[in-house]
Parts: C-alpha cells; structure tokens; sequence
C-alpha cells in the first residue's frame, strides 16, 4: 500500500474551512431507550469535540453507551430509543434538526459508519455491488466507473484480486476480507468522519494489526477525523489521539492519549487499564499461574435510578459523599476532563 | 481412586478429515486434524492456542463426542472415549463438561437459571429432586451468582453472568474436566479478569483440570500449565508460558507472539502500567 | 445437472406410488359403476356380467393395474365409463379450464400480496399495516365456500356478474372477440373468491419475511451508508426475504390443479371440479385416478420448481467454495 493509493482515498481538503474549527461538536447528548413499558436513560449528556484530522478513542466496557452515542450522530437508533436532548454540530449545522432527506446525504458521504457486527453485508449481494452502491448513491457516476472505482480501492486497502472479489458473496470471504469490505462501504466516498465501532473486536491478531495499521496511515496522509470505539486499551494506543473513557452512559474522563494512560484520573481508568493482560516475558515466572487484576462487582442495571455516582458500588476510591452525590464534569487542565468526585473542590 | 500421576487425558495420534463441496460439486478434502497427540495431567491446565480455522473446535468436539474422529484414540482417565459401549461413555462424559464461548447462544432462553444448571442431573438421573436443588444453589454460589436469581432467564443477565451461568451448569455433575472453548472472549476486560480468577479459584478448592481452547494467548498465558500451539490440524509446538514467550521455537508460535507483544508494548509506551 | 436427474427419478417413484395407492383406495371404496345399472330392472344381469367382462373390470386387481399402466403409456390413462371415451382428452380439456381460473387467481393473489406485505412491513403499525392485519384476518376466518356462496348472491341480486359457469348460453356462434370477453367476465367472480382466500397467507408471509430483513444489521448498515429507501426496500430486503416466498410459490405452483376444486363445483366452471366430483359419486374409477395422477404430477412439478428457483435465487445455496 503506497502513500499515493492513501492521498487518493482522501477528501478533498476545503481552504475555506478553518482549520482550528471543530469537526463534529457533541453537547449535552442524551438518549433514552423504551424497554417494554420503562424507560431508561442510555446517554447521559455526553459532550465531545472532534477536530479534523483527529482520532478520537472511546474506551468502555459493553452497555456503557458508546454504540448508542455511535448512532446517535446519524440518528440511527431503532425504534425504541430516541434521543431527549441535545446538540450535533458537524461542520456547523445541526444534524439532529436536519430532516431525512438532507440527512441521508450526509450519512456514507460525510460521516460513515463501520460497524462491530459480522452480519453487516447483505448475504445475497456481491461485495462489489454493496461497495459500489454507497458511491453512487452519494455522486453521479456510471456503473461502470463506479466498479473501476471500487476494485482500484480494493487494491489499496490491500483486498488482492479486485476483479474476483467483486463479484464475490460475503459467505465466500474470510472474515478479515469481509471486515475490509466493511471498511471501503465507509471510505469510498472520502468522508471526513468515520465512525468505528469495534471494527477490530472479532478479528485475529494479525489481521487486526493490519487494519489498525491501515487506519493509522490513512489519517497521517488525509484529514480524515476517526471516532474509534473499541474495549480494549491496546487497540486504542496504537492509533488514538484523545480518550474518552464511557461508564454507564457518561463520559467519566476526557484527555490526550499519553496523558490518560499514564495519569488516570479517574478509578474506573485507573482499574481499566490494570485489567489490560500484561506485557508478557518480562513479568512472568516460570511457576506459572497468577490471578488477574479485574474490577469486582457488575455495571449497574440501567433500570435502577441512582442517586450517586454510578462507579460508587465498585470504585476503590469510594467516599461516603458519592453515594448520594452525582459528579459534574471537571475540567482539570485545558484539554482533560474528569467526572469525579474527588476533584470536585480542586 | 485415580492415581494422580497418571494423565487425566490422553490424546494420541488423532485425525479428522472433512470433505468439503455440496454434492453436485467437486469435492475435496480438508484436514481439521493431522496426528495430534495431548496430555493433560490431574489438576493441571492445558492451553490450546491458534488461528481461526486451525482445528481447535474440531478438536474439541472429538473430545465430549460430538464428532468421531477417523483414527487416533482418546483415553480419560485411563479409558478409551472411542469405545463403542455407549453406556461406558455416557458416563464418562459426565465427567467431562464443554463450555463454550457465545453461552447466550447455549443457553436456552426459556429455561430459568435454576432449570439450566438443573438439566443435566435430570437428564442423567443421577439424584432425586432434593438433592438436585441443593446442587443448583451450590453450583450457583461456586460461581458468585446471587442464589436469589434462581429464577432469573439468561437474557436477563449481563455477558459475564450467562457465562458464570454455563459454568454453573457445568460444574453441576461435578466433572473432573472441564473444556472452555473461548469461553472467556467477547466479554469485558474487567469481567474476563473475574471470571478467569474464578477460574483459578475452583481449581485450587476443587482439583478440576482444564483444557482452555482459545485464539488469544496472551488471556491463556495466566492460567494455563502448557500451552499448545496448534495449525492446520497439528500441534507445532508444546511448551510452558515462560518457555514459549521467551524462546518460542517455530514460526508460528514466533508470529503470535510477535502481534501479542506488539499491540502490548504500544500499550506500555503509552504509560500503561 | 445431477440433482436435477435425482429429483426426477424420485418424482417419477412417488408419481408411481402415487398410482398404485389411489387404485387399491378407490377399488376398496364400496360400489361400483354398475352398481346402478344391476338396480335397473330393465337391464338383466348377464348384459351387466358381458359390459363388465368387456371392461375388464372381472379382472383381479394387479391385472387391472397393468392394463391402466399400459393405457397411461400410450397416453390415454385408462377408459370412462360415463363418456364412453378415453380418460386423458377428457382430462385434457377439463384442466385447461381450471389452469385458466387457478393461473390468473394465483398470478392476481401474488401481485396484490407481494406490494401489500412489502409495505406493511416497512412501515410497520402504518394505515396500510393495520387495515391489512385486520381484513386478512377476517377473510382468513372466512370458509371460501362462503364466500363463494355469498358471491353468488351477489351476482344473482345485481347482475353484475354471471352466476357461475364459463360461457353464456347464446354464445355458440361468437367470434374470438366475443368469447374471450365472455369467458373474462365469468373468470371474475371465481378469481376473487380465490384470491381473497389465498390473500392473507401470502401477504402474512410476505410481510414477516420483510420485517425479518428490515430488522437485519446489513440493512441498517444500507441506511447508514445513505441508501436510498426503494433501492433498500427492494434491492436490499427483498432478495434477502426472498427464501421463504419462493418456497411458498412452489407451492402455489404445486396446487394449481387442486386448489379450486371446490370453488368450481358451486360456482359451475367446468374444470376439473365438477368431473372429479360426479366420477366419484359415479365410482367411474379411471376418471378418478386419472385427476388424482393428474394433480400429483402438478406438485411434484410445482415443489421440484421452487425448489430450483430457491437456487437461483440465494447466492448461499448455489456457491460454496472460498474465493
């Protein structure tokens, strides 16, 4: 893969725009979801920037919202949820007041999304065809040069054999092929947003390291902005910029990557990132087996209404003030935030 | 009583060959399993790691008999698996519980928690009502669920729950081996923590042995005793964690470390500890 | 190729079978054809003995099998009494009729149901979702006889419609034109009994089919990537509910000779029906078995069909090997 094939895979850059703008700018950000006849709150008021050409990480643990604030931005949420309140501000205009029209327009060409799930490719559909689609739904094109177009993507994301693989169905692709396949659905059309949720999770190490590899390059040669979801630390270190760590639908802490790995400072960080299995060699004996660090206990249901902080029950640094108070957002320095009770009076 | 020096677990010289291609196709064949030999000894954990595709599950499914291998034999605890008596093997599987990785999917979700792990006794008769319930609460309580969530349906319950559940349900018959295929990913870092210190944990009370089949050798490294790297239906290399992380021997075994230490020291450079 | 010759080798044992079970059911049924003519004092009983022996119907049964099996060969598929004639231009002419009712009934069914299921399932709890929930409800609680009677009813009050039959009386010395048109206007009454009576089936199927699809992660993500909702309703969803649906129209195929019978017994179309109904009633026997063959073969050809066009028409049953 050469830096050429990556400078075309990457949007055309705007000189009007400004630069030191944010991208996407997400306030007060909440989400509620309607299960049988209760409701509970999924997103709570989750605020972010992103800056072009950034790559934002969110670490969190399954149910703590971070695929729900995912489709939140492109209002794509199932029926049962919707979001209560709240601003989405990408490149100025609000995208929860747009209607669906303008809105499609917007999602595959500006902000896409590739998703966790393995059944995201129609199974009766070529792979070309499914790639190909996403172009022309968003640009004048013929088919046939949208097909050049697509199988010349396919070689630079390192898909071998463009011409078979586009007339392949997804049950005949391995599974890396077919995450790759995801990949180019969301980057055909250069947009400057992309959304990953989890796109490494069900992947083997070797082909993970090779995507992650891939969307490292991609953002050092375009100004494409990345919102990379993942649960594992590890992922994030290789190519995030800012972390945002999610808890039971909050943003408990915010910051530039070295700084949040290294200086934690909230509990939930802190125990997180000792959860992460270890650098091997180095730290094992030849005795063997040890037991892992982890975090006791179990994220709370949603259902229950808490009057404190959610991390309370779990958290090694618990004060009696946190039972019954919810913390606010602190801003601790200039780019960090953290939402804990123990910098409330700092 | 079993003498513990004798291996638990035996494979030797084992085979499997798949055909592949609808009938109307040309068919050929595929090796899951080429001569693999194991041994696992009493209380101890064997690891089995390798890529997707490698033969692990249909290594996994020869051994609880869900698949028949072609030649080879398996020996637990002294006695042939293959053997065609099927009362015989009956009740050596019942020593012998699978766990397997997706646990919603093997749950059933119409069955409360107590039916679930309640199943299999009824299903072998081996007691009477009373002391089935009492088993199920001591189940329950080895595997840190709330006895009070007897009633309680899998899709109630959180990923490491349903998975604590299945191991409750295993330990139920009180088998001596226990086969965790990827039972432990797709969960939660801090929940896979928990779980595996469960693990540990039952091991030391309870002398249970452990064939752990994964894709993931860094999880495996904690708690495995021998860990075998296996690929394309062969075991290339067999070794302790220490051994195989600072001198591992073939290239396979040298890739997966190389994509484990790699991601890892990312993580280290960045100030996690 | 090979499954297609398997298929056929199979149809052809069970069209066998087939033949076998209906002889031996309709010679254990009491009575015979003469039967009637022995209660007519008129007729003595050694004509009756010389009409049985010369249609061989003295004969025990394996010999009477294989002197239908001969005729079926030939093509004629045995003798009616009743006509006189050879049983299969009988036939013939018959299902003509009722193919003409069933085909535009099924073809009318699967084009009002397919629109319909496909959007109620999309906008799913809409206007067109619930009305359709409810009226395909009641007409499935419906028996179709009463709708066919009640049809009638209707036809007679206003004169809209004919009463029942295929042609009108006066239309002997009609031109094409004419009797096309004729013929048309008495198919209506028919059709719509059968097609409200196979309505709810299909267009229930249709939409738990869509609803299936839409509700899949490769259609959100369709959505995700700006699709436009025509090319995801129909290029996306379905194909992918597509399985069910052919499996359905296979048999809907299978039963285009049966599925009417009753329908054309009370409203006079002269298929298959009516002749089935007065051969049994006649014990005429080769008529009997002749319809029976006639239909079987129908679905077996119906369910070998959609069978087919299940493997054109899902890419994961036609291939399987990796790229």
């Amino acid at each position: 893969m050469n830096r050429q094939a990556l400078t075309s895979l990457s949007p055309v850059f705007n000189p009007t725009d400004q630069p030191a703008e944010s991208l996407l700018r997400v306030r007060d950000l909440t989400a509620r979801y309607r299960l049988e006849d209760q409701e509970f709150t999924a997103l709570d008021r989750v605020s972010f920037d992103i800056a072009p050409g950034e790559i934002v990480g969110v670490l969190g643990e399954s149910g703590c919202g971070k695929t729900t604030t995912a489709l939140s931005l492109l209002r794509l949420l199932p029926d049962t949820a919707r979001v209560t309140c709240g601003s989405v501000r990408f490149r100025g205009r609000d995208l929860l007041s747009l209607d669906e029209s303008q809105l499609r327009e917007v999602r595959g060409a500006e902000i896409a999304i590739i998703f966790q799930d393995s059944g995201v490719l129609n199974p009766v559909m070529r792979v070309g065809t499914l790639v190909s689609e996403v172009l022309r739904a968003h640009q004048e094109c013929s088919a046939r040069q949208a097909r050049e177009e697509v199988e010349a993507f396919f070689a630079a994301i390192g898909l071998g054999e463009s011409a078979r693989i586009y007339e392949a169905y997804p049950h005949q692709l391995s599974g890396g092929q077919c995450q790759r396949i995801a990949i180019a659905q969301a980057l055909i059309c250069k947009p400057r947003l992309v959304i990953a949720d989890e796109p490494t999770a069900s992947l083997d190490a070797n082909t993970a390291s090779d995507i992650l590899g891939f969307v490292k390059r991609l953002k050092e040669s375009s100004d494409t902005s990345f919102l990379f979801i993942s649960h594992d630390p590890a992922t994030l270190a290789t190519i995030a910029d800012r972390i945002l760590v999610m808890y039971a639908g909050q943003i408990v802490e915010d910051g530039p990557l070295d700084e949040v790995y290294s200086r934690p400072l909230h509990p939930y960080t802190q125990a997180l990132l000792q959860c992460a299995p270890q650098p091997m060699a180095t730290k094992f004996s030849a005795r063997g087996k040890r037991m892992l660090p982890c975090i006791p206990g179990n994220p709370p249901d949603p259902l229950e209404e808490l009057r404190g902080c959610s991390f309370s029950d779990r958290c090694a640094d618990r004060m009696k003030v946190c039972d019954s108070q919810k913390p606010g957002q602190i801003e601790t320095s200039v780019c960090r935030s953290v939402r804990c009770l123990k910098y409330e009076d700092r | 009583m079993f003498p513990a020096s004798q291996p638990l677990l035996e494979v030797q010289g084992l085979c499997k060959t798949y055909t592949q291609g609808r009938w109307w196709q040309r068919q050929f064949q595929v090796n899951a399993l080429e001569n693999v030999n194991l041994i696992l000894k009493v209380g101890g954990t064997l690891a089995l790691v390798g890529e997707s595709g490698s033969g692990k599950t249909t290594l996994a499914m020869c051994l609880v008999g869900l698949e028949e291998p072609d030649s080879g034999d398996i020996r637990f605890q002294g006695m042939s698996l293959l053997d065609p008596r099927r009362k015989e093997r009956a009740a050596v599987h019942a020593e012998m519980q699978l766990i397997f990785q997706a646990s919603a999917g093997a749950l059933s979700p119409r069955m409360s928690a107590a039916e679930i792990i309640e199943e299999p006794l009824r299903i072998r008769g081996l007691c009477g009502r009373k002391e089935r319930g009492e088993r199920v609460l001591e189940a329950m309580e080895q595997v840190g669920l709330p006895t009070s969530w007897k009633n309680r349906r899998p899709h109630q319950m959180s990923g490491g729950q349903r998975q604590r559940l299945a191991i409750a349900r295993a330990l139920a018959l009180r088998p001596k081996l226990l086969l965790l295929d990827e039972a432990l990913t797709g969960l939660d870092l801090s929940i896979q923590g928990q779980i595996t210190n469960l693990l540990l944990d039952l091991q030391t009370r309870h002398g249970l042995s452990y064939l752990y089949i994964s894709h993931n050798l860094e999880l495996v490294a904690h708690i495995a005793d021998e860990i075998a790297v296996i690929h394309q239906g062969r075991i290339v290399e067999q070794a302790n964690p220490y051994e195989l992380f600072s001198h591992p021997r073939h290239p396979r075994s040298q890739a997966l470390i190389a994509s484990v230490t790699a991601s890892r020291s990312a993580l280290a450079a960045h100030g996690g500890t | 190729m090979r499954y297609l010759g398997h298929r056929l080798v199979q149809s052809l044992f069970l069209l066998l079978g087939v033949s076998v079970l209906s002889f031996i059911f309709v010679d254990l049924a009491p009575g015979s054809f003469f039967d009637e003519m022995r209660l007519n004092p008129q007729i003595s009983s050694e004509t009756v003995a010389k009409l049985r022996k010369q249609y061989g119907m003295d004969q025990p049964l394996p010999v009477r099998y294989m002197r239908w099996l001969k005729s079926t060969l030939k093509g004629e598929l045995g003798f009616s009494f009743a006509y006189d004639a050879p049983v299969a231009p009988l036939l013939r002419s018959r299902a003509r009729n009722t193919l003409l009712l069933t085909g535009s009934a099924t073809l009318l069914g699967w084009l009002i149901a397919l629109p319909l299921g496909i959007l109620s399932a999309e906008k799913r709890k809409g206007w067109v979702d619930r009305t359709g929930t409810i009226t395909t409800s009641v007409m499935l609680a419906t028996p179709d006889l009463l709708l066919a009677l009640g049809l009638l009813l209707f036809a007679a009050r206003t004169r809209w419609l004919p009463v029942g039959g295929m042609s009108a009386l006066d239309s002997g010395g009609q031109g094409v034109w004419q009797q096309t048109r004729s013929t048309a206007v008495h198919l209506v009454g028919p059709v719509v009994v059968l097609v409200l009576g196979s309505l709810p089936i299909l267009m229930r199927h249709t939409r738990a089919a869509m609803i299936e699809a839409l509700d899949s992660p490769y259609v959100r993500a369709a959505r995700a990537h700006g699709v436009r909702r025509w090319r995801i309703l129909f290029r996306h969803a379905l194909p992918a509910a597509i399985n069910p649906l052919v499996t359905l129209f296979g048999l809907s195929l299978g039963s285009l000779l049966s599925a009417s019978l009753l329908i054309e017994v009370v409203m006079s179309w002269p298929g298959l029906g009516p002749l089935l109904l007065e051969a049994i009633l006649a014990r005429d026997l080769y008529v009997v078995i002749g319809a029976v063959m006639f239909a079987s073969l129908f679905l077996v050809c119906g369910t070998l069909l959609g069978d087919l066009l299940l493997f054109v028409a899902d890419p994961r049953i036609r291939t399987d090997e990796l790229v």
